[in-house]
């Protein structure tokens, strides 16, 4: 249920939305329309937001999406839900596994997509598809891979590129960068997927 | 498969009973063609194109498993008059 509120400051605003869904102040979600400044003589600012209270996840109704999902694909597939603050994690496992993890976990990534597409927004916490540990591998292949490059780029001076990385996997090796101070990395690309290039300074 | 497109999108969609799927069958490959409302085009696209490429990942893993190809085509049906 969204509502519109205004006042003149964000936390005003964010008060009377707590107020009216009467839950507390930091559980609520909201989005900005308007942010102006008016001039009548004196500064007044006026801001206006959408807020609402998340729901909580509906565990039913997401697992029910889920397996209707997984049997109309014809996929042998098992999955657990766990709850945690803020976000909801989904372990598939199964004879299947393989599938989901093809191309770099592409169709793991692509449910995990449509999940928090569909139930995401409404009940504020956020949906994570994980199958087989394989963003937590995936991480520490990436930044061994990282550690690698960094090596032979000091050695040798050769710029190294690293291909189609989707946000969070950019933000691993990002990270493992900027920690050798005398390297630095950058991003290129318009698409999902992002191309960085790791040089000397 | 027609289904699963069919659940998918009248979940994402804000018109449920809009969404129409056919199903064309070839030799190896399978066309979907999808219609929805003229409104709900942009929900079943996506920013930069990245719910129909989640579908159609979607499709490309169920048809690995029954050894088919499965093309989703969305049709955009506008008005010539119109314009």
């Amino acid at each position: 249920m969204k509502k519109e509120f205004s006042s003149a400051s964000l936390k005003e605003a964010l008060l009377k939305a707590a107020e009216e869904f009467n839950v507390s102040e930091e559980d609520i979600r909201y989005e900005i329309i308007t942010a102006k400044t008016k001039y009548f003589g004196f500064k007044q600012r006026e801001i206006h937001i959408n807020a609402w209270a998340p729901e909580g996840i509906d565990e039913k109704e997401l697992s029910s999406f889920i397996n209707s999902m997984i049997d109309q694909m014809g996929l042998s597939l098992e999955f657990t839900l766990t709850e945690g603050k803020g976000f909801v994690t989904v372990n598939f496992s199964g004879e299947d596994y393989k599938l989901l993890l093809y191309k770099n976990g592409n169709l793991l990534n692509a449910i995990q997509y449509l999940l928090n597409r569909l139930f995401g927004e409404v009940v504020g916490s956020k949906i994570y598809c994980e199958c087989e540990n394989f963003r937590k591998t995936r991480e520490q292949d990436l930044s061994r891979l990282a550690h690698q490059h960094a090596k032979s780029i000091r050695k040798n001076g050769k710029r190294v590129t690293v291909r189609d990385l989707n946000p969070f996997e950019r933000r691993v090796v990002h990270m493992i960068i900027n920690k050798y101070s005398d390297l630095e990395s950058a991003s290129a690309g318009d698409s999902f997927l992002k191309t960085i290039t790791i040089k000397k300074k | 498969m027609k289904q699963l497109v069919e659940t998918v999108c009248k979940a994402l969609v804000d018109n449920p009973d809009e969404v129409k799927v056919t199903q064309i069958d070839g030799e190896q490959t399978t066309i979907l063609e999808l219609r929805v409302d003229q409104s709900d085009l942009g929900k079943v696209i996506g920013k930069q194109g990245r719910t129909a490429r989640a579908i159609r990942t979607i499709l490309a893993a169920a048809g690995m498993k029954q050894r088919r190809r499965f093309n989703l085509e969305i049709i955009e049906n506008f008005d010539r008059e119109e314009k």
